[in-house]
């Protein structure tokens, strides 16, 4: 019988480390109208905005938690701190960031990425965005990127933003997306004009220090005719054993013939409850490039979903989830085909070891104007032992016959033909595995910028290190 | 006449609540008789009958006898005839395969009436023994009405249920098998084909646990669907820790040929047994261009075309009936019996 070693799970300290609040910061735990006041009062809310967050207050109150994925039983509503204010106020220069936050953010590499690959680059510590630089080169063809406090102080921009935010994400969607709708805070609001190329990427970084908190950034996104846009998003948060909650929102709206790259590397810590939601609408011609990579949080429900508006309107979708000891992560994708020719194909792969859940849910919806529209989705996911869990879970709902929608579904382990080869090659059982999953999740890896690329497989590695048991 | 909203078809896995696929809301008259088949078998074969005995269902069947059936022999056939009138009606079978036994079991759903059927409810719990295998056969030809089956099955060692079920008719159908592969090299090997005319509901829920190890399963479904006709197919392979060497596939194959019609389609896998192996593919879509252009070019016109691409999508689970009276029933609905 084959003899295995057990490696014990490394820390992953880059990412868990903690500067202490002041709870004199913190506004009190719970949701209450009291306290979407105090928000909305912080953060001098124009008076449409105080009124959008209250009536989203009664819908939360109105709906119900979700029934059909992982249990978020562990989330005590009533003792997450929803607003904590900000230690100072939003800087361009990055030697005005306080020390501990500005530390916070030199050891994840935000600077050193700013100054590298990036156009702009937002910085979110708890509730308030306390970083945003944009290139000058960039904001001199018109492109904003700030947050939406600020570009609300804007007469046009606050019109803009009144007629796009909770569109997509109306707060009657569901239960945390009207939680959002009342709590929400920080965020980024990025403005593309029409027929401007934005060569290289704008990078928001979110980080939520506080235990017990929650995150609810709004990302408005608007990349009119004609554009490019590659957008990071990054995530992270330290390890406490109190439940914190990230329940953002993400809007995109993605002009004719104009692209959008939206790139997610989500590594939250594995007490948080990740209830994200993330939505792009299409217009005719365009296209939305959404590539995912999950490995943090304890829970997750994340199904980023594209509205394929316009006549030729497209998706891709490109995701990879890795789920370990103690996380149960419910991903995938959705896109509704509303317009003729439109089409999407969405590829996604998911991991599972050490006794993770992993849950590949998706849905691809073609409504009976889309005629001449095509869909493929692929989804692969491989277990690396019996502890864990994989499901798979995808659903079409077609209306009109003329459609081509193709899906196919693998479940799997890894090869021993393949470990033995590489064994033989001189690596160890647990570098021949290592290996294999990188290449698994190849396909995702390709598609993001270099630097990215590295972190996502070095995420992977320390994933892997322990995995042989 | 009192009517109940009774749920069936439920996912072992729920999924958004807003897909309306985590099972189906069946509306329908309360039976008010139990259907008298025509059941034709050797003797010894239907031994009796008993108080149903299942813990679902028990809204269509608790208050009914279910037939005893008991299979002890070799080339064993059972073929039940329901003739469903305008009376709400339901029947069920417990049949027991012996160990090395092999069996049939046809069941034919026709009208006894043109138009105006009722509500017909069927449940057939089967349990095989070792080296047995099983197969039962499904043909509904109904002119309107609506029709419950589900059939749950128990395997033990290298046994095997095979399940072919061809749905011609019915306004609402709601069609289901749950499988249990308890046996170490059992396998439940499923095809369904269907044809949906002009408004009907077809809602199909398969689902097979691979509990033993080395087990096989095979869900798959065909068909055809017309003007304003409704499909959900649920198929769901579960994978469950000890099934070592398992290995579960699912495929689903739907000709559109009208607009106005809903499709939703949900294949499952479930899984928490590393060594495994499990796939599904799915290709919906309309009648190639390709393949029409090319028949139409040789003479045909277009209808008979489309006849033709709708007769074949039946065809491969015709193939796997034996018994004549029923491949001549298919035939004759598809218009393509030789006399």
């Amino acid at each position: 019988m084959k003899e295995k070693t057990f490696v014990d799970d490394i820390d992953e300290s880059i990412y868990d480390f903690r500067y202490d609040e002041d709870e004199n910061d913190m506004l009190d735990r719970g949701i209450t109208p009291a306290i979407i006041n105090e928000i909305a009062d912080e953060k001098h809310d124009p008076d449409w905005m105080r009124a959008f967050r209250l009536h989203s207050l009664e819908l939360y109150y109105k709906q119900k938690m979700p029934v059909w994925g992982p249990s978020i039983e562990g989330l005590d509503m009533d003792q997450i701190v929803t607003y904590i204010r900000p230690k100072a106020r939003m800087r361009n220069d990055w030697g005005d960031v306080p020390d501990d936050i500005k530390n916070t953010f030199e050891k994840l590499g935000i600077p050193q990425a700013e100054r590298e690959s990036l156009a702009g680059v937002g910085a979110q510590y708890d509730s308030e965005i306390v970083y945003h630089n944009l290139k000058e080169s960039v904001a001199k063809q018109g492109v904003i990127y700030t947050d939406l406090e600020t570009a609300m102080q804007d007469e046009f921009y606050n019109k803009m933003i009144q007629e796009h935010f909770m569109k997509l994400v109306p707060p009657t969607d569901h239960k945390f997306a009207a939680l959002h709708g009342a709590v929400w805070s920080g965020g980024s609001f990025v403005y593309v004009p029409k027929g401007v190329h934005v060569d290289i990427p704008l990078q928001s970084y979110f980080r939520l220090n506080a235990e017990g908190a929650g995150q609810f950034e709004h990302t408005l996104i608007i990349v009119e005719d004609d554009a490019y846009l590659h957008f990071i998003e990054g995530c992270s948060a330290p390890k406490y054993y109190a439940a914190s909650l990230h329940a953002g929102c993400v809007e995109l709206f993605v002009g004719k013939r104009a692209t959008l790259r939206y790139s997610t590397i989500e590594n939250w810590s594995k007490n948080m409850y990740n209830l994200n939601t993330k939505r792009a609408l299409v217009d005719e011609g365009g296209k939305i490039e959404w590539v995912s990579g999950s490995f943090g949080s304890h829970v997750s429900y994340l199904y980023p979903t594209s509205v394929l508006n316009g006549e030729g309107a497209r998706s891709e979708f490109t995701g990879i989830t890795f789920s370990g000891a103690g996380q149960d992560l419910d991903t995938g994708a959705k896109v509704i085909h509303n317009a003729p020719s439109t089409s999407s194909y969405m590829n996604t792969r998911s991991i599972s070891k050490g006794g993770g859940g992993n849950t590949f849910r998706s849905e691809v919806r073609v409504t009976p104007k889309a005629k001449g529209s095509k869909s493929s989705v692929s989804c692969a996911s491989l277990m690396l032992d019996s502890e864990s869990r994989s499901d798979t879970i995808p659903a079409m709902d077609i209306r009109t016959k003329d459609a081509d929608i193709g899906h196919e579904a693998k479940i799997g382990r890894i090869s021993d033909d393949a470990v033995f080869y590489l064994m033989s090659r001189g690596l160890s059982e647990e570098e021949a595995k290592a290996l294999i999953v990188s290449g698994f999740a190849d396909n995702v890896s390709k598609e993001l910028p270099m630097e990215y690329a590295i972190e996502m497989n070095n995420l992977i590695r320390l994933e892997m290190t322990g995995s042989i048991g | 006449m009192s009517t109940m909203e009774i749920k069936v078809n439920t996912l072992s896995s729920p999924t958004m609540s807003r897909l309306k696929l985590n099972n189906a809301i069946m509306t329908v008259s309360a039976p008010e008789s139990i259907e008298k088949p025509k059941l034709t078998a050797a003797d010894g074969i239907i031994t009796g009958t008993r108080a149903y005995s299942g813990e679902d269902d028990k809204e269509i069947f608790g208050s009914i006898k279910e037939h005893v059936v008991s299979f002890s022999k070799d080339s064993n056939l059972l073929v039940a005839e329901y003739k469903i009138s305008s009376d709400s009606t339901a029947d069920a079978m417990l049949i027991d395969v012996a160990d090395n036994t092999s069996a049939t079991v046809v069941v034919n759903y026709t009208s006894s009436v043109r138009k105006g059927c009722g509500f017909g409810g069927f449940k057939f719990r089967t349990k095989l023994g070792k080296n047995s295998s099983l197969h039962i056969v499904q043909l509904s030809i109904l002119p309107d009405g609506t029709l419950y089956t589900n059939i749950q099955g128990d395997c033990g060692d290298d046994s095997m249920l095979k399940l072919t079920t061809v749905c011609l008719g019915a306004s609402k159908a709601y069609i289901g098998a749950d499988c249990r592969l308890s046996g170490k090299n059992s396998s439940f090997d499923s095809e369904t084909a269907y044809i949906l005319g002009e408004g009907e509901l077809l809602d199909m829920n398969y689902n097979c646990d691979h509990i033993g190890k080395r087990t096989h399963s095979l869900i798959k479904a065909s068909g055809v669907m017309k003007a304003e006709s409704m499909k959900n197919s649920r198929q769901t392979i579960n994978f469950i820790k000890g099934c070592a060497g398992s290995i579960g596939a699912e495929s689903e194959d739907v000709l559109l040929l009208d607009d106005d019609i809903v499709n939703k389609s949900l294949p499952v896998i479930l899984c928490t047994e590393e060594d495994v192996e499990g796939e599904h593919g799915a290709s919906i879509g309309q009648p190639d261009e390709e393949i029409v252009y090319y028949l139409m070019s040789r003479g045909l016109d277009e209808q008979r075309i489309l006849d033709m691409l709708s007769a074949a999508k039946i065809q491969s689970a015709a193939s796997r009936i034996s018994h004549k009276p029923t491949l001549e029933l298919i035939e004759n609905y598809l218009g393509i019996s030789e006399e």
